[in-house]
């Protein structure tokens, strides 16, 4: 029997591997990758969660603007070796992919900052935890409308022919637009044809059909419409800019789309990724991410709210009357839903 | 000579598996994934090819998408082969000058350049300010979002793809070809005609074969001048796969939107190899 140079090898790997199993976890943690959206949420997410994250890890992590759509598919593609340790995700996406295994279950023990939490941003399963809520609204703008909108039926009035501006349905943004309008027309998320109904009718006034909310501001900027519905945290640095826009109040109230951060199956830093995720619900990064020019709503409860978000509440409990999307009966439909929007608005 | 053949594929042999690891095998896993059913790949049929051609809806997606390709070719042509033309019969400092117009915008982003293209277009963009300035309109033109703006700035962007090698096979062309018609009484358009056009040829396909693969799958540029109301496959496969998480079907999207390329540009090349041909033996 002769000893072959692979034998040898593997039995020092096995000698260096028996040793590395014996230090303490968390030592052996020395990356964290996570995605942020891109623009302001990169913005916020630079300045204020990677230098908290740094303080309690020591760790630099590494940020990829993208979105939770693509992230998904990465997730995916890359099951037993995921490309992310933790992901940002709007609510939908999050819920519409909760049972394919993708998340790792939160150890609340690991969680300090889940105290501060309301109930309602915690998911049930423990499989994430929503970090903020990004709040939607009526958008236009006041030198160039007189009357400004107050329902989202407001859309379809004659004055504003060819002047609004609407986002596709891939958009949290589009879905949750639709299912307000099926509502003051007796549907629900499980039956949005009355949306569709009203869709057909604000056709007429529609200028502009964009694949993301974001080119619905670049729209605004350039005069190429006027009367939209979009989020805050979009609206205000517009605002801020000296940009003529202002975000109003539906009659049927503000409406609230939850963003959530959620640990992804088979990391290979679990302790950085729960560190990562306590950062974020800290006091200090929310206070940081609701303030000017991010305006996202913290879910922290500890967490006042500032600047431009004022004009919402004083903080999360004032919201507790604001409308929230059951994505649950929207998900199953949304491929159905995006064919459905594109024919009703294909030119 | 049988060593210098073994060398040869040694050679190639790189490349070739590089080929078969990173492009045939991806493409024959996008042909398998087209023919599940559903996305929990339980059972296999042509059910999502049906759903494209059973579909008017979705064959329109197809045709406006092969539409907007041929529409942008043509116009590259009228646009890339007069200026190749004109730097054929240029001396060297206004050739110069022309190649650097022609490579210039190859140094900008297809973004950058798209948006150039959003803020001449717009109410408030370049030609509408023009417009109003001159009295010959009372509001705001619609040309943003409209068909031919795409179609415009698509040929605009592909531009490049289509002149440079219309130049390199003009450039090509012996002289004294062109003397010798003019000499046996061939006018100006007779010689072009019989002489530069059939000899071009070659580089004229390559430049339609690059811009119509280029135009059709021009996402970011059919987004944001197209607009959200025009649908194109690229977008289309896009929404299906990312969005809506219908895999299979945007495999078989993918499948077919591949096939129509690989089609129009097999044909393209057929052509030039027949006329080739009839070169040869004229």
């Amino acid at each position: 029997m002769t000893t072959s140079r692979r034998r040898v090898l593997g039995a020092l790997s096995g000698v260096t591997g028996s040793t590395a199993w014996s230090l303490p976890a968390a030592a052996q943690e020395r990356r964290l990758v996570a995605n942020t959206y891109p623009g302001l949420w990169e913005e916020a997410h630079r300045l204020h969660l990677l230098p908290a994250f740094k303080r309690v890890s020591g760790i630099d992590a590494t940020l990829t603007p993208m979105l939770a759509v693509d992230v998904i598919a990465r997730l995916a593609a890359s099951r037993g070796t995921p490309p992310f340790d933790v992901i940002l995700n709007d609510e939908g996406p999050f819920l519409a992919n909760i049972d394919q295994d993708f998340f790792e279950t939160l150890d609340a023990s690991k969680l300090p900052n889940l105290a501060d939490i309301p109930q309602k941003f915690i998911d049930p399963t423990m499989k994430g935890v929503y970090v903020s809520a990004q709040i939607i609204g009526l958008a236009y703008n006041p030198a160039r409308v007189q009357t400004p909108p107050t329902s989202w039926d407001d859309l379809a009035r004659p004055e504003y022919r060819g002047r609004v501006g609407i986002t596709g349905p891939g958009s949290s943004l589009a879905v949750a637009w639709l299912v307000e309008t099926a509502k003051l027309h007796g549907g629900s998320e499980a039956n949005l044809e009355p949306a569709f109904a009203q869709l057909r009718k604000i056709m007429p006034n529609v200028g502009a059909v964009t694949a993301h909310p974001g080119q619905l501001i670049t729209l605004f900027q350039q005069g190429e419409i006027d009367v939209s519905f979009s989020y805050l945290n979009l609206i205000a640095p517009l605002k801020a800019r000296g940009v003529p826009v202002e975000l109003v109040k539906p009659e049927t109230g503000w409406v609230l789309l939850r963003n959530g951060v959620q640990i992804v199956k088979n990391t290979r830093s679990p302790q950085l990724a729960h560190a990562y995720v306590n950062a974020y619900l800290g006091r200090e990064v929310q206070a940081g991410l609701a303030a000017a020019p991010y305006y996202l709503a913290p879910t922290n409860t500890a967490v006042p709210f500032g600047g431009e978000l004022q004009t919402i509440g004083q903080s999360m409990a004032d919201l507790e009357r604001s409308v929230i999307i059951d994505w649950a009966k929207i998900n199953p439909q949304r491929s159905a839903l995006i064919e459905r929007f594109n024919r009703e608005t294909r030119a | 000579m049988r060593t210098a053949r073994s060398l040869d594929w040694q050679l190639a042999a790189p490349l070739a598996l590089f080929y078969v690891a990173f492009v045939f095998a991806p493409i024959g896993l996008l042909v398998a994934v087209s023919f599940a059913e559903s996305p929990e790949f339980d059972t296999f049929s042509l059910h999502q090819y049906a759903r494209v051609f059973g579909d008017a809806y979705q064959r329109g997606i197809l045709a406006d998408t092969l539409q907007i390709g041929a529409q942008t070719t043509a116009v590259t042509v009228l646009l890339a082969y007069p200026l190749a033309l004109l730097h054929l019969r240029s001396g060297p400092t206004v050739r110069r000058l022309i190649l650097l117009a022609i490579l210039l915008p190859l140094l900008t982003s297809t973004v950058v350049r798209t948006f150039g293209w959003v803020v001449i277009l717009g109410r408030q963009g370049l030609i509408n300010t023009a417009l109003l300035g001159a009295g010959l309109v009372e509001k705001p033109v619609q040309l943003l979002y409209t068909h031919n703006a795409l179609v415009v700035a698509l040929a605009q962007i592909e531009l490049p793809l289509m002149a440079l090698p219309i130049i390199n096979a003009l450039a090509r062309i012996d002289p004294t070809l062109i003397d010798a018609s003019a000499t046996l009484g061939a006018r100006r358009w007779r010689t072009f005609f019989k002489v530069v056009l059939p000899l071009s040829l070659p580089g004229l396909i390559a430049g339609m074969a690059l811009v119509f693969a280029g135009s059709i799958s021009a996402i970011i540029t059919q987004t944001l001048v197209g607009g959200g109301r025009m649908l194109f496959m690229p977008y289309h496969l896009y929404q299906q796969a990312i969005l809506a998480n219908d895999w299979p079907f945007a495999a078989a999207l993918a499948v077919i939107l591949l096939a129509f390329v690989l089609m129009v540009v097999g044909s393209l090349l057929a052509f030039e190899r027949s006329m080739a041909r009839w070169r040869h033996a004229g």
